[in-house]
């Protein structure tokens, strides 16, 4: 009868060290998936940002192109004004 | 312009005032210079605010002439930090005496075109007398930074 209380107080004991164990590994899971988060959403700007260089690089070539296509039409154009203007 | 390849920064007479994860930020009080050098790839707007905040308190504190921002390590930039450190900054820098800025970017022709499409803009948002007597150059490193 007396081994009993003392097997009772060493399963509590071993459920306090359970529980405190229990705690530590939230807090360090909490902890790990807030840093995770944390990068998570650094990547994300930074891929935005990545995105909008993009962009910008993209819409300064096609003004550029746009700008190259009204050069070439201007010298064509007279290019045929002179060719008419000379005969 | 000659660089002497070994000089360091502190040779220049800087002495490091701080560093954060992205940056080492450099003083030399004698001159009146700032030189914040950038050690990562890309640096999340919350972080380049509080960066830069910091670097306020020093230029204000200390009668900064001449800031020089090296982005050698940059392969990124975040448009939104760029306008807010474009225009509000140097804004509010310029009424401290902040008027030089010196600015060396990776030897990369993209980004320094990317870097370029996006600056044209901005400018035009200082108000005329900002656009008047502010100083904004390019330079490939700090010792030719700091001599021009």
């Amino acid at each position: 009868m007396s081994g009993t209380p003392q097997s009772f107080m060493i399963f509590k004991e071993e459920l306090r060290k359970a529980e405190v164990e229990k705690k530590r590994l939230e807090a360090l899971y909490e902890s790990k998936l807030k840093s995770l988060s944390l990068q998570v959403s650094i990547l994300k700007e930074k891929m935005g940002a990545q995105e909008e260089m993009m962009k910008s690089a993209l819409e300064y070539a096609i003004k550029l192109e746009k700008e190259l296509e009204n050069v070439k039409e201007h010298v064509n154009n007279d290019l045929i004004k002179n060719s008419s203007g000379y005969h | 312009m000659e660089l002497l390849e070994n000089t360091s920064i502190e040779d220049l007479g800087f002495k490091k005032n701080f560093s954060v994860e992205h940056a080492d930020v450099f003083l030399n009080k004698d001159k009146g210079i700032i030189t914040c050098v950038l050690l990562t790839d890309y640096v999340p707007i919350v972080d380049f605010r509080e960066l830069f905040n910091r670097i306020s308190v020093l230029v204000v504190n200390n009668s900064i002439k001449k800031f020089i921002f090296d982005k050698r390590s940059l392969r990124t930039f975040h448009q939104p930090s760029m306008e807010w450190y474009f225009i509000e900054w140097k804004t509010e820098m310029y009424k401290h005496g902040l008027k030089i800025h010196r600015k060396i970017l990776p030897d990369l022709p993209w980004f320094a075109k990317a870097v370029e499409i996006v600056r044209k803009p901005l400018i035009e948002k200082f108000s005329p007398e900002i656009k008047a007597n502010i100083d904004i150059g390019y330079r490939n490193s700090i010792e030719e930074a700091v001599k021009s």
